[in-house]
């Protein structure tokens, strides 16, 4: 039977109203979870970048591999003009400088975490780069939020992506800061000079946008920290 | 759907029941027969767990869905019936993955945006606007989960193939001994990859739908 245009538009309302209170209930109910889970993912992406990954998948369960956290990582943040200003709790306040996580082997810094975000194509890309001690080297890129198509633009979440910026390098032989590019196809076919190529990796057939949002993230980031690399690099992380 | 069945003066679970979850789990299974909700059919069936939690949200959001659709049916107007159903769906779906993202974190981020794609799941949709829009409720929800286990067994079929041949796994544990890699066995490579899902769930809609006609001709 049709209806008249009122009882369409109350029904409208009183549906739309029915399922937002039920959509918004559960997700307010639910969110303290949800943060716990993010939280952890975030401090297990630490771990892994910095190359724990062994240690966090024998970890028994997940407060083992926040102990192992709390353990092994000296959160600081840095100042704009390249300074450490403080250790700092983990919750700290990223708006007054730049966070940072040291892997600490006994008592002195062995790599270093930093946090990458930015554009991909779809979506906010969330990742930590994990430099070696030369603050150059990367010891390993894992993006672990994102919204970008599986099978595609999502293949930045997988490992033969990550592996592929193991021992890339972000200064060039002259001391500039050039980052890494992800380039369109693979690095083998589109770059030919051997120095240019450590500061390369291999493109996602189908995922130019998010490889080039990669690409720029990255410079992004970097070109913020340059002022802390530039300033520790001839001594590495042990002068800190 | 020419098959609906009549449910005035009848007993509460008679044949047109039984005939309505045969249809779903079988005759008209949404996935081997009517060939619906291939995409994640193919994108989930990598591991058996994630699978689960997939089938699991399906029969969640089919049951509900099914059930609040034939109960507001005579509510809802027809000139909006589709965007109404659809509204109904998507608030099952967002507060499933909102579940699964505060309880099973790490199966949820597997399932990454799969879960969320169970809005334009054609089986659903579907159910909604052919079965539950013009049957009571009863029928509905019977109709709406035996819907979603008829997805369900072939999913897990699928997955239980591809887990099995591809990781040599099942559940995530072990099955294929250790003593058969070292005699040179290896897990077959194709079976994680999407080419893998459509192999397998080709030679089982074969298999199903030989079946099917065959007790069909039989009765």
């Amino acid at each position: 039977m049709a209806r008249g245009k009122a009882y369409v538009l109350q029904f409208t309302v009183l549906m739309c109203l029915a399922t937002s209170t039920a959509v918004s209930v559960t997700a307010v109910a639910l969110r303290p979870f949800q943060t716990l889970n993010a939280e952890f993912d975030r401090k297990r992406t630490v771990l892994n970048a910095l190359g724990l990954a062994e240690a966090v998948r024998s970890a028994p369960d997940r407060p083992a591999v926040l102990e192992l956290f709390d353990r092994r990582i000296r959160n600081i943040l840095i100042s704009p003009s390249g300074d450490v200003m403080k250790d700092t709790a983990a919750d700290a306040d990223a708006s007054k400088g730049l966070p940072a996580y040291l892997l600490m082997k006994d008592t002195r810094p062995d790599a270093i975490a930093i946090p990458v975000y930015g554009r991909g194509l779809w979506s906010r890309l969330d990742g930590y780069l994990a430099l070696e001690s030369d603050l150059n080297t990367i010891r390993n890129l894992i993006f672990y939020k994102h919204g970008e198509t599986p099978g595609l633009g999502g293949e930045i979440e997988k490992r033969w992506f990550s592996d592929n910026f193991k021992g890339k390098k972000i200064f060039d032989d002259r001391d500039r800061l050039v980052s890494v590019e992800v380039v369109r196809g693979q690095v083998k076919d589109v770059i030919h000079d051997s120095e240019a190529k450590l500061h390369a990796v291999d493109g996602i057939s189908g995922a130019t946008l998010t490889g080039r949002g990669v690409t720029h993230l990255l410079a992004d980031i970097l070109k913020k920290y340059e002022p802390f690399l530039d300033k520790h690099r001839s001594k590495g992380l042990n002068s800190l | 759907m020419s098959n609906e069945p009549q449910t005035q003066h009848k007993p509460r679970f008679g044949r047109t029941e039984k005939k309505l979850i045969k249809d779903a789990l079988w005759d008209q299974n949404p996935i081997s027969v009517q060939i619906l909700g291939i995409c994640s059919a193919l994108a989930v069936t990598v591991m058996m767990t994630t699978t689960a939690v997939m089938c699991a949200a399906v029969l969640f959001v089919l049951t509900f869905s099914n059930m609040i659709v034939s109960a507001l049916r005579k509510w809802i107007p027809p000139q909006i019936r589709i965007i109404a159903e659809i509204t109904i769906i998507a608030a099952l779906v967002i507060i499933a993955d909102q579940f699964l993202k505060a309880f099973l974190f790490d199966i949820s981020k597997q399932l990454s945006i799969f879960v969320g794609l169970i809005i334009t799941n054609c089986i659903v949709l579907g159910r909604a606007e052919g079965f539950a829009n013009s049957n009571p409720v009863v029928p509905s929800i019977l109709d709406g989960a035996s819907s979603a286990l008829g997805y369900g067994w072939i999913l897990m079929t699928v997955s239980f193939i591809r887990e099995l041949l591809g990781s040599g796994t099942l559940f995530g544990f072990h099955v294929i001994p250790q003593a058969a890699y070292d005699a040179g066995y290896e897990n077959m490579g194709i079976m994680v990859l999407a080419p893998g899902a459509f192999f397998v769930l080709g030679i089982l809609i074969w298999i199903q739908r030989t079946l099917s006609e065959r007790g069909g001709k039989k009765r």
